[in-house]
């Protein structure tokens, strides 16, 4: 079993009060079906999320920002970043 | 050349970064402060909650001022500190101190600095209003298909063009 942990920032903050969300999916998957596979976790426990926040957001690892055809170490914690705004 | 880089819970005092900078070699000193405005976008604010993703963010804010010291390719002390939680109107947010020899060079990075960190630290606010709704403010995506070109060609791992949307 591939479990992905995935940490939420910003305005996935307003579909959940968890601090991540965990996946369960098959081996090697890639950062295109991770996030498929988020959209269809939070359609799955009826939370309104919007496609277009996911198709927004970049994922990443602690230090560097996946592409999208990256494949995911099984068993990776990871970050998932809607657009940003500091400073 | 020194690279100073902290987050902090709530909000920045001026001497959290002035502190920081302590060359006798460096006759510049550029300090540039961002506080919390009363009103963005016409909307009156009492507060924003800054969140963050501490370890890429300090990855990205080092790349940054790294970039920013191959950009003006001398000797530059750089510190920056960005708050986390929730600060109020006025509150500083963000401190940013460049000092090098030159007052120009100063000046270039600390731009720099500031103009990346908007575009590129994974950093979010959450504005509060005084009719008490709250909203998330519209960013910057990373997963962003044109990138401005600054500096010199020479600037160190900018390749942030990764392909990273469905829309893709």
């Amino acid at each position: 079993m591939n479990n992905i942990e995935v940490r939420l920032f910003g305005a996935f903050r307003n579909f959940t009060s968890e601090e991540s969300i965990t996946l369960h999916m098959e081996d090697n998957q890639t950062v295109a079906h991770i996030k498929e596979a988020i959209l269809h976790h939070f359609k799955n426990n009826k939370q309104p999320i919007d496609i277009k926040l996911i198709e927004e957001s970049a994922l990443s690892t602690d230090k560097a920002i996946l592409s999208l055809n990256d494949v995911v170490e099984n068993n990776s914690k990871l970050a998932i970043l809607p657009p940003v705004c500091g400073g | 050349m020194e690279i100073f880089i902290d987050f902090k819970d709530g909000k920045i005092e001026y001497d959290d970064i002035c502190s920081k900078m302590n060359n006798a070699e460096h006759g510049g000193q550029n300090y540039f402060f961002g506080a919390v405005r009363k009103v963005n976008l016409g909307r009156q604010v009492t507060a924003i909650h800054y969140d963050l993703f501490e370890p890429l963010a300090r990855t990205i804010t080092e790349q940054i001022c790294k970039e920013a010291m191959a950009l003006i390719n001398c000797d530059a002390d750089i510190a920056v500190i960005h708050s986390y939680n929730k600060l109020k109107v006025g509150n500083i947010s963000i401190g940013i101190a460049v000092s090098t020899k030159h007052r120009d060079e100063s000046y270039t990075a600390s731009r720099y600095i500031i103009e990346e960190i908007k575009e590129r630290a994974p950093i979010w606010k959450k504005e509060f209003y005084v009719d008490g709704e709250t909203e998330w403010v519209q960013g910057h995506a990373l997963c962003q298909h044109k990138k401005k070109n600054k500096g010199p060609d020479n600037i160190l791992n900018k390749d942030q063009q990764k392909q990273n949307c469905f829309h893709d």
